[in-house]
């Protein structure tokens, strides 16, 4: 270290710095404030709203002008199209998928883990997609043999599942007052891995599902409830 | 084990996955614990009489953004790279800069002395005004490195982290920046003569 460096460093106790203001309880009120970025979020589902209701009016013939619509809402896309476009072949699960105690699952990833009360203790809990450091980017829990599942992850990052819908049957929905999206029937679904790539291997036939955000959490409800049922098992998170 | 999770002292990272997981009471813990190196990074980056606001919007900010703080750096360097963009925002629409101002005299730490040491002393806080000055003629990015490298006394790779350029643009910038501060000090010096 030469001397203009030596001095550099030695000038650094001499400059004046003011002392630190109290911030922590102004930024704390800031927080909790209502905040704009949700309102703006509300306007843009409105907007959504107009554009999907003037690009899917009923019927089938208008709906294939709907090709190119591909919605995204809360980390997932959903692209809709005329013609079914079903997987072939043997899905494979999402990347490093493992079954794991709830406590443990919930150590891996980093958003709340929440628990429909609606149901009882889910039979099996399961994370994937781990980053270097071990963190996980969605769970899954697992009701009625497989039958009901939920997948949650943190749906303000990039997207994580890529649905190909056809069909009438996207609707807009309501899950605790907030905008929902309801997919009636079979569709395809893949995994989005951490680089934006649809991992098409992940690909598989899913059944009807319920999409709705919560705290920055977004979740799919897939299985075998109705639309109502699903609303409810969606409202009862704890 | 006897000792309750109240006198745990969590360390930056815990306090990150506790307020990403919604929890207000941790990031509040996370603002006061950071509040002075926040304020003093502002200052030096020269926010002047803005440094409170700066640091309160990159509080917020910083919120807002901590799901995307991954850990490769540390929460600190992390966070400081959120108030040197405010700084930068500010002075977009601000065009003076202050920021690098001597302690006064008075603040001076060693007091009342005679003789040939009391002349050291002035010759000392003459270079070190003259200092100042030559860094005020520096441009933005030269006395943002300085700032952070020796002011700061962060590591090159807090600097990458905190300013965003590659480590050899930190490097290079580094150097050329201590050049350039060479330069206006020995320009300075033929004038006083």
């Amino acid at each position: 270290m030469d001397d203009l460096e030596r001095e550099l460093r030695n000038l650094a106790g001499w400059l004046q710095t003011p002392e630190p203001p109290e911030v922590a309880a102004r930024v704390r009120a800031r927080l909790t404030a209502p905040a704009p970025a949700r309102r703006r979020w509300r306007y843009l589902v409105a907007v959504l709203i107009a554009l999907l209701v003037a690009v899917l009016p009923p019927g089938r013939a208008a709906i294939a002008d709907a090709v190119a619509g591909l919605l995204r809402f809360a980390g997932i896309t959903i692209a809709t199209s005329s013609e079914p476009a079903l997987p072939t072949g043997t899905p494979s699960p999402l990347p490093a998928q493992q079954p794991m105690a709830l406590v443990e699952a919930q150590r891996k990833v980093l958003f709340p883990i929440r628990l429909p009360a609606k149901l009882s203790p889910p039979e099996q809990v399961l994370v994937a997609d781990p980053d270097p450091r071990g963190t996980c980017r969605v769970a899954t829990l697992l009701y009625r043999g497989g039958a009901l599942r939920i997948d949650a992850f943190d749906g303000r990052l990039d997207p994580a599942f890529h649905k190909q819908a056809s069909g009438p049957g996207v609707k807009w929905a309501q899950v605790n007052g907030d905008v929902a999206i309801w997919i009636g029937g079979p569709h395809a679904v893949a995994y989005v891995d951490r680089t934006g790539t649809v991992r098409v291997e992940t690909a598989r036939l899913a059944a009807s599902t319920l999409i709705w955000q919560e705290a920055g959490v977004t979740y799919r409800l897939e299985g075998d409830p109705t639309m109502a049922e699903a609303i409810e098992i969606a409202n009862s998170l704890d | 084990m006897s000792s309750s999770p109240s006198e745990v002292v969590l360390d930056d990272e815990e306090l990150v996955i506790r307020a990403r997981a919604g929890d207000l009471e941790s990031y509040e813990l996370l603002v006061a614990r950071h509040t002075a190196s926040a304020y003093r990074t502002a200052v030096l980056l020269g926010a002047g009489p803005d440094a409170e606001d700066v640091i309160q919007e990159a509080f917020v900010k910083g919120h807002r953004n901590l799901s995307r703080y991954r850990g490769e750096s540390s929460y600190r360097s992390w966070l400081l790279a959120i108030v040197a963009n405010e700084t930068r925002n500010l002075h977009r629409s601000r065009s003076r800069r202050d920021g690098l101002v001597l302690r006064a005299a008075a603040a001076d730490p060693v007091p009342e002395i005679a003789g040939d040491v009391a002349v050291e002393t002035v010759l000392a806080g003459e270079r070190r005004a003259a200092l100042v000055r030559a860094l005020r003629l520096l441009p933005v990015r030269d006395r943002e490195v300085i700032v952070c490298r020796f002011f700061l006394d962060l590591s090159e790779e807090e600097t990458v982290t905190m300013l965003g350029w590659p480590r050899g643009t930190v490097k290079s910038r580094t150097s050329r920046a201590l050049a350039k501060l060479r330069g206006l000090l020995d320009r300075e010096e033929v004038r006083r003569g």
